[in-house]
């Protein structure tokens, strides 16, 4: 049996009793085993899997099969996960098991899904190419029709959870978006990814990276596939005081393609500076929705250009406190010391990356005495400005297009020892978690080189299901070659 | 100018701001659910948050809210309707978090006063502000020669940080000021002041300065647990600091610890790298909104505060100033003084309760070590005694005999009385017949009285008592004795 | 506005990451180039932004009960060192 199949599919072939969860979890155990030199996971917990596989088989035979019964995806290994190691990406968390289990993990478990085991990922989901990982950088599955023996990146910090899904080692997986990191990594790896709206998912039992930033979400082949895994992880928890407190609705009940009398805004800031195969990706997006009946804005999101400085002013003076706790006294790793002092400076320089490390300093300087005002307040103002920006474009518009990446994925040796570089991957992206909005990417084409491209769209809050519904249209006029790299 | 202190240069003033830590009265903890209660063996009331474990998140507790509104309103403060939470950033092991959720640019509180009693006045100290904050863990450096063990138990308990003016310009004032924030505390309860467990906390801001000058350098004395070494280090600080000053150095802006086994404060940490904490707001809590319902909820369950009661104790019952003070220093005496004048049956006996309480009640409490809520008489055996002096049935000296084995066997005063036969002899006929008798029989001591020799009264006085028992009416007894001295035979 | 090896040193500090001579040049030179590319947000007119009306969304409190027990255990599981149920450091001079 291959791996060549959706969640969607998985899911429909259990439940017709097409063959069993042994033999469905066995084959991506076999996949994901055959593939290690993706380097897509840093614990596998295959025996665990198997076992649970049995106990669904069971459940599935006597006709009370949980929602996701006996289906096997993989958590990145930023959620924690009880009894299960979890690094976050990072040394000084490389023995940390944690004594509880994330709400996000724990609603798919709950729902029946068969954990495979914890994804890579950038360190602190800090990274747009999983170069940042403390366990060694994954592999992208596609490869550069120009250039076939060349490793690319399979974007970040969500690269196993990506790469896993596109080398067919699960079906789906859970990933954090903090300034596109499901998008754009969904957009390098040719599947799909969505980030929620800010505080549908709860973030309790998610190591933080940037608390007012972060948000869960589904990666998969397929729209259908996001929708169920989406349904399952969201959902109001009173122990997260920045969870929505909504109903989640069933988005597979109500997908359909959607684009009749849609208002489609287009970015004209956006399409500044992009490539000519950019350029080409997002007619070809506008003539799909066209075709179905949309009608296609041009809008102006003017504060665009400020996005990211101001994203790099935000999630660092938040990560700098959240990453505080890590100072080897109560779990993690240690540099034993002779003085406390030590012991700190120690254990957060060996454990840190240097990413991490550069981070770090960022959020502390723009929290410094005499900086507080120029740098962080400032920020959040023009992050408020930025929010404004996208109200106002929304009362014009529905969902906004705009290309997911400014290109394909890159070499995985391609280094470039500037650091902004690697932070200008994510000018599509960081603008939507800035203004707390849903984005998702879809995978719609390949470049001339034959990698994937992507598309993504954004809605106002609240606004997953119509996110799906066109993201569908797109989906079905693309025909993405979604098992290419599997 | 009170308050001078002098020295060799001239006079110097001293200027006390207090930082006043109170754990607010709650069952579990500020922003997580594990128990708030002192005791318990180390790590057992932990959550993961207080732990400072990856992927936890604070969620607030409204009952702290709660308190803090309610200390607001003791305090005459004004309530915020927006007020935010904060991260105070910095790196100690009993910070579980690598930083504490305060409240640093929107208090919940601000302003307010607190009056206290001087000797010769009332002086109002005014509030800045108080603010909600988690409280930190506990570490022991006594049990290993190279290791500190930190226990979390007490990590992400609420606090109150209730922060004074800087008017407090001696050591009397300060520890009154505590001693008042306390009593009202605990009025409230919003917090059990019990120094002893630390739950509540005073850091003193000191420095020294000439009248008419600006306010000098600043030293903070942390965590002192007890109002008597809040005088003590105050007033070592003070020698401390005069002694550098006039000496031509500069007292150093830093923290430091009182030592009670030495009496001595020494440096803690430099406050000149004073510590940049990066307040900035956090971001897993959203602002804190209160409308004016909640607000007024609260305000209708306030108590009668100690200046209150003390006021009207004043009035009601005619008592002086000082013994109403002593009286509403804690609700539980007040109240218990104010059930016992309910009991009692004669007009006006308020003064002469108030003072078998304070003297004789507490007294015998000191002695045996007994507090309030387990005396071996109930309230209205106390209002029963003193009705029994006030209408002559037994004297003052005898009531206190009663008093005696009122403590001992719990038994009720009329009882003991009819037991003992300490019925006071108030039979003016009787009297006069021991007075003749003992007048007859002391022939030479009212000769010397008659010549002038007044001290003699005493010794007849002493006499007319010794024969009827001490039982005789005192005050009937010393007219007629007067009586009959004056009438020559 | 540019970053100096003092800053550097001193945010190490109050970060609590050692770094080397070598490491802090190497710090201000990324940091130096972040920073420059930061400074664009100068230019942007805020003065129209007030913080400070507070969104409606709000605070979400908990009710005042007892949820968590005695998990002593869980909690120093991971710990690197342990003693009599507490977590071991070095000696903190106060």
């Amino acid at each position: 049996m291959n791996t060549k199949i959706t969640l969607s599919q998985a899911k429909q072939m259990l439940e017709k009793k097409e063959c069993s969860s042994t033999e469905l979890v066995q084959a991506f155990i076999n996949q994901a085993t055959a593939k290690r030199n993706l380097n897509c996971f840093i614990t596998e917990t295959f025996d665990n899997a198997l076992a649970q596989a049995a106990e669904a088989d069971k459940r599935i035979a006597n006709g009370n099969a949980l929602p996701l019964d006996g289906l096997p995806i993989a958590n990145k290994d930023l959620y924690c996960t009880q009894g299960v190691r979890t690094t976050a990406g990072s040394n000084i968390l490389k023995n940390f098991i944690p004594p509880y289990e994330s709400t996000v993990s724990g609603n798919l478990k709950k729902a029946g899904a068969i954990n495979l085991g914890k994804l890579n990922m950038d360190e602190f989901a800090m990274g747009s190419a999983n170069l940042n990982s403390a366990y060694g950088p994954v592999v992208n599955p596609w490869r550069s029709t120009s250039e076939p023996l060349k490793d690319l990146v399979p974007g970040g910090s969500s690269g196993g959870s990506a790469a896993s899904i596109a080398a067919g080692l699960c079906l789906g997986a859970t990933a954090s978006d903090t300034g596109g990191s499901i998008r754009q990594p969904a957009a390098f790896c040719g599947i799909t990814g969505i980030k929620p709206t800010y505080g549908l998912c709860s973030r309790w039992g998610m190591v933080a990276f940037a608390s007012s930033l972060d948000q869960a979400g589904p990666m998969a082949h397929t729209i259908a596939d996001c929708a169920i895994l989406l349904k399952h992880m969201a959902g109001y928890d009173d122990k997260d005081a920045t969870s929505l407190n909504v109903t989640i609705p069933d988005y597979t009940a109500n997908l359909k393609p959607v684009a009749k009398g849609l208002r489609v805004g287009l970015p004209k800031e956006y399409m500044e500076g992009l490539n000519q195969e950019g350029q080409d990706l997002l007619q070809k997006g506008i003539g799909w929705l066209k075709a179905e009946g949309a009608e296609i804005v041009e809008i102006s999101l003017k504060m665009t250009s400020a996005a990211l400085p101001t994203y790099y002013i935000i999630a660092p003076a938040e990560a700098s406190a959240n990453l505080a706790r890590y100072d080897g006294v109560r779990y993690g790793a240690r540099v034993d010391s002779v003085t406390l002092d030590e012991m700190y400076q120690s254990t957060r320089h060996d454990g840190f990356g240097a990413e991490v490390k550069r981070r770090i300093m960022i959020g502390t300087y723009v929290l410094s005495a005499g900086y507080y005002d120029a740098y962080y307040t400032r920020a959040q103002k023009v992050r408020k400005l930025i929010s404004q920006d996208f109200d106002c474009a929304f009362e014009k518009v529905d969902v906004i297009l705009t290309p997911t990446t400014p290109g394909a994925a890159f070499g995985l040796h391609d280094r470039n020892d500037d650091p902004v570089a690697m932070y200008l991957n994510d000018i599509y992206t960081v603008t939507v978690n800035l203004a707390e909005l849903p984005g998702i990417s879809v995978p719609v084409g390949l470049s001339v080189d034959g990698l994937p491209l992507g598309l993504q769209l954004i809605g106002p809050k609240l606004s997953e299901q119509l996110l799906f519904n066109v993201g569908l249209t797109l989906e079905q006029a693309a025909q993405f070659p979604h098992f290419k790299a599997v | 100018m009170k308050n001078l202190i002098q020295g060799q240069t001239g006079q110097w003033e001293v200027v006390i701001g207090l930082e006043v830590h109170a754990q607010a009265v709650s069952n579990a903890k500020l922003f997580s659910g594990s128990s708030a209660v002192f005791g318990a063996d180390p790590n057992t009331q932990v959550t993961f948050l207080d732990a400072g474990m990856p992927g936890m998140l604070p969620v607030l507790n409204k009952a702290c809210v709660d308190q803090a509104i309610k200390t607001g309103l003791g305090m005459h403060s004004t309530i915020n309707k927006v007020s935010v939470f904060d991260r105070k950033n910095y790196f100690y092991p009993d910070l579980p978090l690598g930083y504490q959720i305060s409240q640093f640019y929107y208090p919940i509180v601000t302003g307010g006063y607190i009056d206290i009693d001087l000797e010769n006045e009332v002086k109002r100290i005014n509030v800045t502000r108080l603010h909600l904050e988690q409280d930190a863990g506990k570490s022991t450096h006594d049990l290993h020669p190279n290791l500190s063990y930190i226990d979390f138990n007490r990590a992400g308990v609420a606090l109150m940080e209730i922060v004074s003016e800087p008017e407090m310009r001696s050591s009397q004032e300060a520890m009154a000021y505590v001693k008042k924030l306390r009593s009202i505390l605990r009025y409230l309860g919003t917090c059990d002041g019990n120094m002893e467990e630390g739950s509540l906390r005073v850091d003193a801001n000191v420095s020294l300065h000439k009248p008419g000058t600006p306010f000098g350098t600043r030293a903070e004395i942390k965590n002192v647990n007890s109002i008597r070494f809040l005088g003590q280090a105050i007033e070592y600080e003070i020698v401390r600091q005069l002694d550098i000053i006039e000496n031509g150095g500069t007292v150093v802006q830093e923290t430091r610890l009182f030592d009670p086994t030495k009496g001595v404060t020494r440096s803690m940490r430099s406050k000149e790298d004073a510590m940049d904490y990066r307040y900035f707001p956090d971001p897993d809590l959203r602002p804190l909104v209160l409308d004016e319902a909640r607000i007024e909820a609260i305000r209708v369950t306030m108590p009668e505060l100690p200046d209150a009661k003390r006021d009207r104790f004043m009035q009601e019952f005619l008592l002086t100033k000082y013994d109403a003070n002593v009286l509403v220093a804690e609700k539980e005496t007040a109240d218990f003084y104010e059930k016992i004048v309910g009991f009692s049956k004669e007009q006006g006996a308020g003064k002469l309760i108030a003072n078998w309480l304070i003297v004789e009640v507490f007294g015998a409490m000191n002695r045996d070590g007994i507090s309030i809520d387990n005396l071996p008489f109930t309230p209205q055996h106390l209002a029963n005694l003193v009705d029994l002096i006030i209408d002559n049935t037994i004297s003052g000296k005898i009531a206190k005999d009663v008093f005696s084995k009122m403590w001992e066997t719990g038994k009720a005063p009329a009882q003991l009385i009819d037991e003992l036969g300490l019925k006071q002899v108030s039979d003016t006929g009787v009297i006069e017949k021991t007075v003749d008798d003992i007048l007859a029989a002391n022939a030479s001591q009212v000769e010397q009285y008659r010549a002038g020799k007044e001290q003699v009264f005493g010794f007849l006085v002493g006499q007319v008592m010794k024969a009827l028992q001490g039982k005789a009416n005192p005050g009937v007894a010393n007219e007629i004795l007067k009586k009959k001295l004056k009438t020559t035979n | 506005m540019t970053i100096s090896l003092t800053d550097v040193a001193k945010i190490s500090k109050l970060s609590s990451i050692r770094l080397s001579d070598a490491e802090k040049v190497v710090m201000q030179t990324q940091l130096a180039g972040i920073f420059s590319w930061i400074n664009q947000l100068t230019e942007i007119d805020v003065s129209n932004v007030n913080l400070n009306d507070f969104p409606q969304a709000q605070m979400f409190e908990r009710e005042d009960v007892v949820t968590a027990p005695n998990q002593v255990k869980e909690v120093t599981q991971n710990a690197p060192q342990v003693a009599h149920d507490m977590f071991a450091v070095p000696k903190v001079v106060e």
